[in-house]
Protein backbone atom coordinates (compact mmCIF):
# COMPACT_ATOMS: atom_id res chain seq x y z
CA UNK A 1 0.00 0.00 0.00
CA UNK A 2 1.46 3.62 -0.64
CA UNK A 3 2.23 5.99 1.92
CA UNK A 4 -0.20 8.71 1.87
CA UNK A 5 1.99 11.42 3.94
CA UNK A 6 3.66 10.66 0.39
CA UNK A 7 0.93 10.99 -2.20
CA UNK A 8 -0.15 14.32 0.14
CA UNK A 9 4.15 15.61 -0.15
CA UNK A 10 4.21 15.02 -4.05
CA UNK A 11 0.33 16.65 -4.59
CA UNK A 12 0.74 19.61 -1.97
CA UNK A 13 4.22 19.79 -4.30
CA UNK A 14 2.30 19.53 -7.62
CA UNK A 15 -0.87 21.72 -6.99
CA UNK A 16 0.32 25.20 -7.64
CA UNK A 17 2.99 24.47 -10.77
CA UNK A 18 1.33 25.03 -14.13
CA UNK A 19 1.48 22.58 -16.43
CA UNK A 20 4.66 21.96 -17.64
CA UNK A 21 6.68 22.33 -14.17
CA UNK A 22 3.91 19.97 -13.07
CA UNK A 23 4.80 17.46 -15.48
CA UNK A 24 8.43 17.62 -14.96
CA UNK A 25 7.58 17.31 -11.05
CA UNK A 26 5.45 13.97 -11.26
CA UNK A 27 8.28 12.81 -13.74
CA UNK A 28 11.10 13.52 -11.19
CA UNK A 29 9.12 12.44 -8.03
CA UNK A 30 6.89 9.44 -9.14
CA UNK A 31 9.83 7.98 -11.00
CA UNK A 32 8.54 4.83 -12.35
CA UNK A 33 5.70 3.74 -9.66
CA UNK A 34 2.55 4.15 -12.29
CA UNK A 35 0.02 3.57 -9.49
CA UNK A 36 1.37 6.41 -7.55
CA UNK A 37 1.25 8.98 -10.43
CA UNK A 38 -1.89 7.85 -10.86
CA UNK A 39 -3.38 8.33 -6.99
CA UNK A 40 -1.42 11.78 -7.29
CA UNK A 41 -2.87 13.15 -10.94
CA UNK A 42 -6.26 11.75 -9.89
CA UNK A 43 -6.26 14.72 -6.82
CA UNK A 44 -5.39 16.70 -8.90
CA UNK A 45 -7.35 16.51 -11.07
CA UNK A 46 -9.79 16.81 -8.86
CA UNK A 47 -8.78 19.51 -7.06
CA UNK A 48 -10.06 22.63 -9.21
CA UNK A 49 -13.86 21.41 -7.58
CA UNK A 50 -12.88 20.88 -4.70
CA UNK A 51 -14.52 25.04 -3.75
CA UNK A 52 -15.54 24.88 -0.06
CA UNK A 53 -15.92 21.26 0.38
CA UNK A 54 -16.35 20.65 4.02
CA UNK A 55 -15.42 24.08 4.86
CA UNK A 56 -18.43 25.10 6.20
CA UNK A 57 -18.49 22.43 9.07
CA UNK A 58 -21.74 20.16 9.46
CA UNK A 59 -21.88 21.83 12.73
CA UNK A 60 -22.40 25.54 11.71
CA UNK A 61 -19.43 28.05 11.28
CA UNK A 62 -17.82 28.69 14.21
CA UNK A 63 -16.62 32.42 13.08
CA UNK A 64 -20.07 33.39 13.84
CA UNK A 65 -18.79 33.31 17.73
CA UNK A 66 -17.30 36.78 17.16
CA UNK A 67 -14.15 37.84 17.05
CA UNK A 68 -11.68 35.02 18.29
CA UNK A 69 -9.31 34.87 16.08
CA UNK A 70 -6.80 36.43 18.12
CA UNK A 71 -7.03 34.78 21.05
CA UNK A 72 -5.15 31.67 22.15
CA UNK A 73 -7.22 28.36 21.84
CA UNK A 74 -8.13 27.72 25.61
CA UNK A 75 -9.52 31.67 25.30
CA UNK A 76 -11.19 30.71 22.03
CA UNK A 77 -12.75 27.73 23.77
CA UNK A 78 -13.71 29.75 26.85
CA UNK A 79 -15.70 32.34 24.61
CA UNK A 80 -17.73 30.23 22.82
CA UNK A 81 -18.42 28.60 25.44
CA UNK A 82 -19.55 31.40 26.99
CA UNK A 83 -21.65 32.12 24.71
CA UNK A 84 -23.87 28.93 24.64
CA UNK A 85 -23.80 29.69 28.61
CA UNK A 86 -25.39 32.96 27.78
CA UNK A 87 -27.93 30.96 24.97
CA UNK A 88 -29.08 28.59 27.31
CA UNK A 89 -31.99 28.95 29.22
CA UNK B 1 -19.71 15.66 37.16
CA UNK B 2 -16.61 14.54 38.37
CA UNK B 3 -17.10 11.53 36.59
CA UNK B 4 -16.24 13.19 33.23
CA UNK B 5 -13.44 14.62 34.67
CA UNK B 6 -11.50 11.73 36.35
CA UNK B 7 -11.88 10.27 32.94
CA UNK B 8 -10.37 13.04 31.16
CA UNK B 9 -7.25 13.34 34.30
CA UNK B 10 -7.21 9.46 33.54
CA UNK B 11 -6.85 10.36 29.33
CA UNK B 12 -4.48 13.13 30.54
CA UNK B 13 -1.90 10.92 32.15
CA UNK B 14 -1.27 8.13 29.68
CA UNK B 15 -4.35 5.57 31.23
CA UNK B 16 -5.65 3.88 28.01
CA UNK B 17 -9.01 2.90 29.01
CA UNK B 18 -9.91 6.63 29.05
CA UNK B 19 -10.65 7.39 25.74
CA UNK B 20 -13.02 4.17 25.84
CA UNK B 21 -14.75 5.25 28.92
CA UNK B 22 -15.66 8.64 27.84
CA UNK B 23 -17.12 8.24 24.28
CA UNK B 24 -20.35 6.09 25.84
CA UNK B 25 -20.80 9.15 28.39
CA UNK B 26 -20.30 11.94 25.43
CA UNK B 27 -22.39 9.68 23.11
CA UNK B 28 -25.20 8.97 25.68
CA UNK B 29 -25.15 12.83 26.24
CA UNK B 30 -25.18 14.30 22.52
CA UNK B 31 -28.00 11.63 21.83
CA UNK B 32 -29.85 12.53 24.66
CA UNK B 33 -29.53 16.44 23.49
CA UNK B 34 -30.11 15.31 19.87
CA UNK B 35 -33.42 14.01 21.15
CA UNK B 36 -34.49 16.87 22.91
CA UNK B 37 -33.65 19.68 20.53
CA UNK B 38 -35.48 17.08 17.77
CA UNK B 39 -38.51 16.64 19.85
CA UNK B 40 -38.68 20.46 20.08
CA UNK B 41 -38.19 21.54 17.19
CA UNK B 42 -40.99 23.27 14.75
CA UNK B 43 -41.35 21.41 11.47
CA UNK B 44 -38.30 22.55 8.95
CA UNK B 45 -36.05 23.42 11.30
CA UNK B 46 -32.69 21.89 11.41
CA UNK B 47 -30.62 20.32 13.82
CA UNK B 48 -27.59 22.63 14.76
CA UNK B 49 -24.44 19.83 16.11
CA UNK B 50 -22.44 22.38 17.34
CA UNK B 51 -24.82 24.02 19.58
CA UNK B 52 -25.42 20.29 20.97
CA UNK B 53 -21.36 19.52 21.24
CA UNK B 54 -21.09 22.76 23.34
CA UNK B 55 -24.23 22.31 25.02
CA UNK B 56 -22.49 18.68 25.95
CA UNK B 57 -19.22 19.92 27.20
CA UNK B 58 -21.06 22.51 29.51
CA UNK B 59 -23.18 20.12 31.05
CA UNK B 60 -20.69 17.44 31.28
CA UNK B 61 -17.75 19.72 32.14
CA UNK B 62 -19.77 22.86 33.50
CA UNK B 63 -17.60 25.21 35.77
CA UNK B 64 -14.41 22.92 35.69
CA UNK B 65 -12.65 25.65 33.76
CA UNK B 66 -9.59 24.44 35.65
CA UNK B 67 -9.52 21.89 32.81
CA UNK B 68 -6.60 21.67 30.44
CA UNK B 69 -6.35 22.70 27.41
CA UNK B 70 -5.60 18.68 26.71
CA UNK B 71 -8.61 17.47 28.74
CA UNK B 72 -11.08 20.08 26.24
CA UNK B 73 -9.45 18.44 22.75
CA UNK B 74 -9.91 14.68 24.33
CA UNK B 75 -14.03 15.92 25.21
CA UNK B 76 -13.94 17.45 21.62
CA UNK B 77 -12.63 14.60 20.27
CA UNK B 78 -14.75 12.36 21.59
CA UNK B 79 -17.63 14.61 20.72
CA UNK B 80 -16.84 15.13 17.29
CA UNK B 81 -16.77 10.63 16.94
CA UNK B 82 -20.33 10.98 18.66
CA UNK B 83 -21.83 13.57 16.44
CA UNK B 84 -20.96 11.53 13.52
CA UNK B 85 -22.11 8.19 14.71
CA UNK B 86 -25.30 9.88 15.78
CA UNK B 87 -25.62 11.53 12.59
CA UNK B 88 -24.60 8.34 10.55
CA UNK B 89 -27.51 6.28 12.34
CA UNK B 90 -29.98 8.78 11.87
CA UNK B 91 -28.86 9.04 8.02
CA UNK B 92 -29.37 5.26 7.91
CA UNK B 93 -32.51 5.25 9.92
CA UNK B 94 -34.03 7.90 7.09
CA UNK B 95 -32.40 6.73 3.87
CA UNK B 96 -33.90 3.68 1.54
CA UNK B 97 -31.78 2.20 -1.23
CA UNK B 98 -28.30 3.65 -2.07
CA UNK B 99 -28.42 5.00 -5.46
CA UNK B 100 -25.21 6.53 -7.23
CA UNK B 101 -22.78 9.31 -6.22
CA UNK B 102 -21.54 10.86 -3.22
CA UNK B 103 -22.55 14.45 -4.19
CA UNK B 104 -26.25 14.95 -4.09
CA UNK B 105 -29.01 16.26 -1.54
CA UNK B 106 -30.16 13.97 0.96
CA UNK B 107 -33.83 14.29 1.95
CA UNK B 108 -33.52 15.00 5.55
CA UNK B 109 -32.89 18.13 8.16
CA UNK B 110 -30.28 16.24 10.42
CA UNK B 111 -28.37 15.26 6.89
CA UNK B 112 -28.14 17.83 5.06
CA UNK B 113 -26.78 21.24 7.32
CA UNK B 114 -24.10 22.16 5.13
CA UNK B 115 -24.18 25.54 3.60
CA UNK B 116 -21.46 24.77 1.00
CA UNK B 117 -21.44 24.77 -2.52
CA UNK B 118 -21.72 20.38 -2.09
CA UNK B 119 -24.48 19.05 -0.84
CA UNK B 120 -22.98 16.07 1.01
CA UNK B 121 -24.31 12.41 1.00
CA UNK B 122 -23.35 11.51 4.79
CA UNK B 123 -23.73 7.77 4.75
CA UNK B 124 -20.75 8.07 1.25
CA UNK B 125 -18.92 10.78 3.25
CA UNK B 126 -19.07 8.44 6.50
CA UNK B 127 -17.68 5.45 4.00
CA UNK B 128 -14.56 7.35 2.45
CA UNK B 129 -13.75 8.72 5.94
CA UNK B 130 -13.31 5.41 6.70
CA UNK B 131 -11.25 4.65 3.82
CA UNK B 132 -8.80 7.24 4.82
CA UNK B 133 -8.93 6.46 8.51
CA UNK B 134 -7.37 2.83 7.76
CA UNK B 135 -4.85 4.57 6.01
CA UNK B 136 -4.23 7.59 8.33
CA UNK B 137 -5.71 7.76 11.69
CA UNK B 138 -4.92 11.37 12.26
CA UNK B 139 -6.17 12.98 9.20
CA UNK B 140 -9.09 11.39 9.20
CA UNK B 141 -9.91 12.61 13.07
CA UNK B 142 -8.81 15.81 11.73
CA UNK B 143 -12.00 15.96 9.06
CA UNK B 144 -14.47 14.67 11.99
CA UNK B 145 -12.60 17.53 14.33
CA UNK B 146 -13.80 19.98 11.85
CA UNK B 147 -16.30 18.63 9.94
CA UNK B 148 -18.37 17.16 12.89
CA UNK B 149 -17.15 19.30 16.06
CA UNK B 150 -16.76 22.50 14.23
CA UNK B 151 -12.96 23.14 15.38
CA UNK B 152 -11.00 25.71 13.30
CA UNK B 153 -6.92 24.32 11.76
CA UNK B 154 -5.87 25.51 15.32
CA UNK B 155 -8.31 24.27 17.77
CA UNK B 156 -7.90 20.90 15.79
CA UNK B 157 -4.44 20.91 15.91
CA UNK B 158 -4.23 21.47 19.78
CA UNK B 159 -6.46 18.91 20.07
CA UNK B 160 -4.63 16.13 18.00
CA UNK B 161 -0.92 17.23 19.39
CA UNK B 162 0.43 18.37 15.54
CA UNK B 163 1.22 21.94 13.95
CA UNK B 164 -0.98 24.26 12.84
CA UNK B 165 1.43 23.79 9.68
CA UNK B 166 1.03 20.31 10.17
CA UNK B 167 -2.88 20.69 10.25
CA UNK B 168 -3.25 22.76 7.27
CA UNK B 169 -1.59 19.92 5.03
CA UNK B 170 -3.61 17.27 6.06
CA UNK B 171 -6.65 19.07 5.76
CA UNK B 172 -6.10 20.35 1.82
CA UNK B 173 -4.72 16.96 1.31
CA UNK B 174 -7.93 15.14 2.68
CA UNK B 175 -10.80 17.48 1.57
CA UNK B 176 -9.42 16.59 -2.36
CA UNK B 177 -8.88 12.94 -1.43
CA UNK B 178 -12.72 12.86 -0.01
CA UNK B 179 -13.94 14.67 -2.44
CA UNK B 180 -12.54 13.08 -5.36
CA UNK B 181 -14.00 9.44 -3.49
CA UNK B 182 -17.54 11.17 -3.25
CA UNK B 183 -17.41 12.36 -7.01
CA UNK B 184 -17.01 9.19 -8.23
CA UNK B 185 -20.21 7.28 -9.36
CA UNK B 186 -20.59 4.36 -7.45
CA UNK B 187 -19.32 1.20 -8.30
CA UNK B 188 -22.44 -0.75 -7.55
CA UNK B 189 -25.08 1.23 -7.48
CA UNK B 190 -27.39 -1.47 -8.25
CA UNK B 191 -27.13 -3.00 -4.79
CA UNK B 192 -28.38 -2.02 -1.21
CA UNK B 193 -25.37 -1.22 1.16
CA UNK B 194 -25.62 -3.82 3.48
CA UNK B 195 -24.31 -1.79 6.54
Amino acid sequence: MIDVSKIEQIFLGAVSLDQAERSEYLDSHCGSDGELRQRVEALLAAQPDVGDFLEPPITGNTQDFGQTKDHPIGMVVAIRFEYYERQMP
Amino acid sequence: MTDITHILNAIDSGDPQGSADLLPLVYAELRRLAAARLAGEKPGQTLEPTGLVHEAYLRLIGNHRELKWDGRGHFFASAAEAMRRILIENARRKQGPRRGGGLRRVDANIDQLSASDHDIDLLDLNEALEQLAAESPVRAELVKLRYFAGLTIPEAAAALGISVATAERYWAFARVRLYAALAEPRKNSENIDPD
